[in-house]
């Protein structure tokens, strides 16, 4: 199979967390900022098996992160449904719940468009769509500076300690499971690219928490959704509101981001089923959609989700070579 | 079809007539030449005539006396030397082939082969400016219908041995020459392989234009763009064939078809190499935005009128709202009835003889539309807009079929369901666009994968040097 490249990895993974830090629920502080490049720092650490060369897939790892996919697909599902609430979309306010369904159904059909498409396209469609999305990102954040009330920073608190800050960025994370498929068919250093990665990450939740923290810190206890909420009270212009254009960044991101984790999933399923690779993505989108039914009102931000990341990018990597290692001994032992 | 030539000079003609079932082109002249008896076959308007009479009947008439018909083939053979392509054939096959492609074919009795004589003399257009690719400082030769003419225009290009020019025949019943051109040190093999292949795939009584073999060398998933491409400019075809390209000349057909093709060639022309580069690169990125305009315009205002009217400033949104109040009809009905409208005028435009395009014009514009707009059926803002979007189009005029369609498709979106809509209908063709991809080639490169060095002539347009410095060929792109 042709490889991704470095940049198309990054994208991919970046749109998936970027979407995951629009839907962020709950206050935000300095200690969140804190707390959450802490998380990444410490994610950096959990990718290095995964960086020196252990996941090698054998069929129940597969099905694992198959699984995993799928249910990380569902909780992007549900930030969606959730957090949609906040955005105004035609016909979503007014068809009520028809009409969230409606909107819900055509994400779904597009995202199924993605991973019908395969790994490839959807890394290419990454790149240009996450290049796009942080260039209306960054007009938006412009416009916020000029709203920014610097004592936010001292006024905002997440009334959370650190650690519980990086469970928290940990949970929302979920993008990093991605990489146990995407590195192996990636070009380049695989060092290189999950440090470029990482650090991209590092740099847009600060600036998505900062910008965050500034505008709506004196409100923070009443925000739900601080980066929506942050991105609804920029306005650059007197007489003119540009949130629709924070909406269609977030309807790409979430588009995409459900897709690639469909289009993962397809991937691991047509891999292990050659038979149903046509239709694997779309398999895996129908059991996305039952596991956001299932995971509706489940909180995201848990020690079960954190530790669910951790041991797709750490733990299952790790014992997978362990058991591959002591299987080829007793195999040698054998021989001999 | 095949059969050997029969040996019986009486015989022969019969079973030639029989074979072509007496048609009225065919010309058989029977003579007699070194006590020999001949035959000149022809097909009538594809030689020249006078030629025939000077170059053939002639000296063939005045030829001495020989012994055999052997004797006389290896005499006209050998020492006549009457044109510089003469072929020899033992069969049918080969002798209604040469005959069609404009040969007289010489038999004789008692002698199993005949011998063929390029004396090709039909009617064709001779080198016009080609018609769809507009250009100020660059020459104004398009090809020919006539393949040699045109594989004639590229030499005259590119006087290097390196250049290879392939001919083949396809179409079972217009045994069309095809005609495979490439750089050979430059084109990638493996390039090279997968086309001749598909090229042998070509199934098809008749290929009368470049779109008969275009299915062939694409990819058969669907795509809204294509990823071959067609140019009518001989000095088009030689940059692309310097950068590695294949291209395919269709006999009768004045396109040469350019594989791989990359999305951001459609906004390149040979133009933006003669203008300073700071000019160039200026008229290519008033290029993308024609391009987006042309797509979004229409669906985006509607949008934005009917979901989004907060992205307006309130003098705007007055005038907007003033002008849509007298207007009868819904925005996007009025939307799209005037793009149909427009796609109607342009067809019978094109469709239409030459000397009533103007009367088209002046109907559709000074008529229909301030009409139109006079009775309050349009509004003037929707018809600037489309117009704009329209007049976009035409600055990229290879993309003007999914252009088309795409603006339809996203006026739908926006209407139903505002930005939202479009940026849902962005997504999935984004990735139709990503997922184009033919011979390994990346339809979006160099944009995705990111190809840096690829941008001194996608988002700008860098000096002649630096880009003959790279030495770029397309294999860069390869996946």
């Amino acid at each position: 199979m042709n490889k991704l490249t470095g940049k198309q990895l990054g994208a991919m993974l970046l749109i998936s967390d970027a979407f995951a830090l629009f839907c962020f629920r709950g206050a935000m502080s300095l200690g969140t900022l804190a707390g959450l490049c802490a998380g990444i720092i410490l994610q950096f650490l959990l990718t290095l098996p995964l960086i020196y060369g252990c996941g090698r897939m054998g069929n129940a790892v597969k099905i694992f992160f198959s699984l995993f996919y799928i249910l990380w697909g569902g909780m992007l599902f549900n930030m969606q449904w959730e957090t949609s609430r906040e955005i105004h979309i035609p016909y979503e306010d007014s068809g009520g719940t028809a009409g969230k369904l409606l909107i819900s159904g055509l994400i779904a059909l597009v995202c199924m468009y993605i991973s019908s498409s395969g790994i490839k396209a959807a890394g290419r469609a990454s790149l240009i769509a996450a290049a796009a999305g942080g260039l209306c990102l960054l007009l938006a954040a412009v416009s916020a500076v000029r709203d920014a009330d610097w004592e936010n920073l001292k006024r905002a608190g997440s009334g959370r300690t650190i650690s519980a800050e990086i469970i928290r960025g940990l949970s929302m994370s979920g993008a990093l499971g991605g990489m146990a498929v995407l590195l192996p068919i990636t070009k380049g250093s695989r060092l290189r690219n999950v440090t470029g990665y990482l650090s991209a990450k590092l740099i847009l939740t600060a600036a998505v928490v900062l910008v965050s923290v500034l505008v709506t810190g004196g409100i923070m206890e009443i925000t739900e959704y601080p980066a929506v909420r942050a991105a609804q009270l920029s306005q650059p212009f007197p007489v003119q509101r540009i949130d629709p254009l924070f909406m269609i960044v977030f309807t790409v991101y979430a588009v995409f981001s459900v897709g690639i984790q469909a289009a993962m999933s397809g991937y691991i399923i047509g891999g292990i089923f050659p038979s149903a690779e046509k239709y694997a993505g779309a398999v895996s989108l129908v059991l996305m959609t039952g596991a956001a039914l299932l995971l509706s009102g489940v909180s995201g931000y848990s020690s079960i989700t954190a530790a669910a990341v951790a041991a797709a990018v750490f733990a299952v990597p790790v014992i997978s070579c362990a058991w591959k290692a002591v299987r080829e001994r007793c195999l040698n032992g054998y021989r001999q | 079809m095949k059969g050997e030539l029969i040996p019986e000079l009486k015989r022969n003609i019969e079973e030639i007539k029989r074979r072509t079932g007496g048609s009225s082109d065919v010309l058989i002249n029977e003579f007699v030449a070194g006590g020999v008896h001949c035959a000149l076959i022809c097909c009538e308007g594809m030689v020249s005539t006078s030629v025939i009479t000077e170059l053939i009947f002639e000296p063939i008439t005045s030829i001495p006396q020989k012994k055999s018909s052997h004797e006389l083939f290896h005499y006209i053979s050998e020492e006549l030397l009457l044109s510089t392509d003469r072929p020899e054939v033992t069969d049918y096959e080969s002798l209604f082939r040469l005959l069609y492609s404009g040969f007289a074919v010489l038999t004789a009795e008692g002698i199993g082969f005949a011998l063929g004589f390029g004396v090709q003399g039909y009617a064709s257009r001779g080198i016009q400016e080609p018609s769809g690719e507009g250009n100020v400082m660059g020459a104004h030769e398009g090809f020919a219908e006539t393949i040699r003419t045109s594989m004639s225009q590229i030499r005259r290009r590119l006087k290097s041995p390196e250049l290879v020019m392939e001919l083949t025949q396809k179409g079972e019943k217009s045994r069309t020459d095809l005609c495979l051109c490439y750089m050979k040190d430059r084109v990638p093999k493996e390039l090279l392989r997968r086309i001749r292949s598909s090229l042998d795939g070509i199934k098809l009584e008749a290929i009368l234009t470049t779109g008969y073999i275009r299915p062939f060398v694409e990819s058969s998933r669907f795509e809204l763009f294509s990823s071959t491409g067609t140019t009518e400019r001989p000095d088009v075809l030689c940059s692309k064939l310097i950068e590695g390209r294949v291209g395919i000349l269709v006999d009768g057909v004045p396109f040469a078809v350019v594989i791989p093709r990359l999305f951001c060639e459609s906004f390149q022309t040979l133009d933006d190499y003669a203008y300073k580069p700071y000019y160039a690169t200026f008229i290519r990125w008033i290029k993308y935005l024609a391009f987006l305009l042309a797509v979004l315009l229409p669906a985006v205002y509607t949008a934005i009128v009917m979901h989004h009217p907060e992205l307006l400033n309130s003098t705007l949104l007055m005038i907007l709202v003033e002008s849509e109040r007298q207007a009868p009809l819904s925005i996007i009905t009025e939307a799209v009835g005037v793009l149909l409208m427009y796609e109607v005028i342009r067809e019978a435009g094109i469709r239409l003889p030459k000397p009533m395009g103007g009367a088209v014009s002046i109907v559709s514009g000074l008529i229909i539309g301030d009409a139109a707009v006079k009775s309050g059926l349009i509004s003037t803002p929707l018809l600037t807009v489309t117009a704009l979007a329209v007049m976009s189009g035409l600055c990229v005029p290879e993309l003007n079929p999914p252009v088309t369609i795409l603006r339809f498709a996203f006026l739908a979106a926006g209407g139903a369901l505002g930005l939202f809509g479009i940026s849902l209908l962005a997504c999935a063709v984004l990735v139709n666009i990503c997922a184009t991809e033919d011979y390994g080639f990346p339809y979006t490169a160099p944009l995705s994968p990111f190809i840096r060095s690829g941008m001194g002539d996608t988002a700008i347009r860098s000096s002649i040097e630096k880009m003959q410095e790279r030495g770029f060929t397309v294999e860069e792109y390869h996946e």
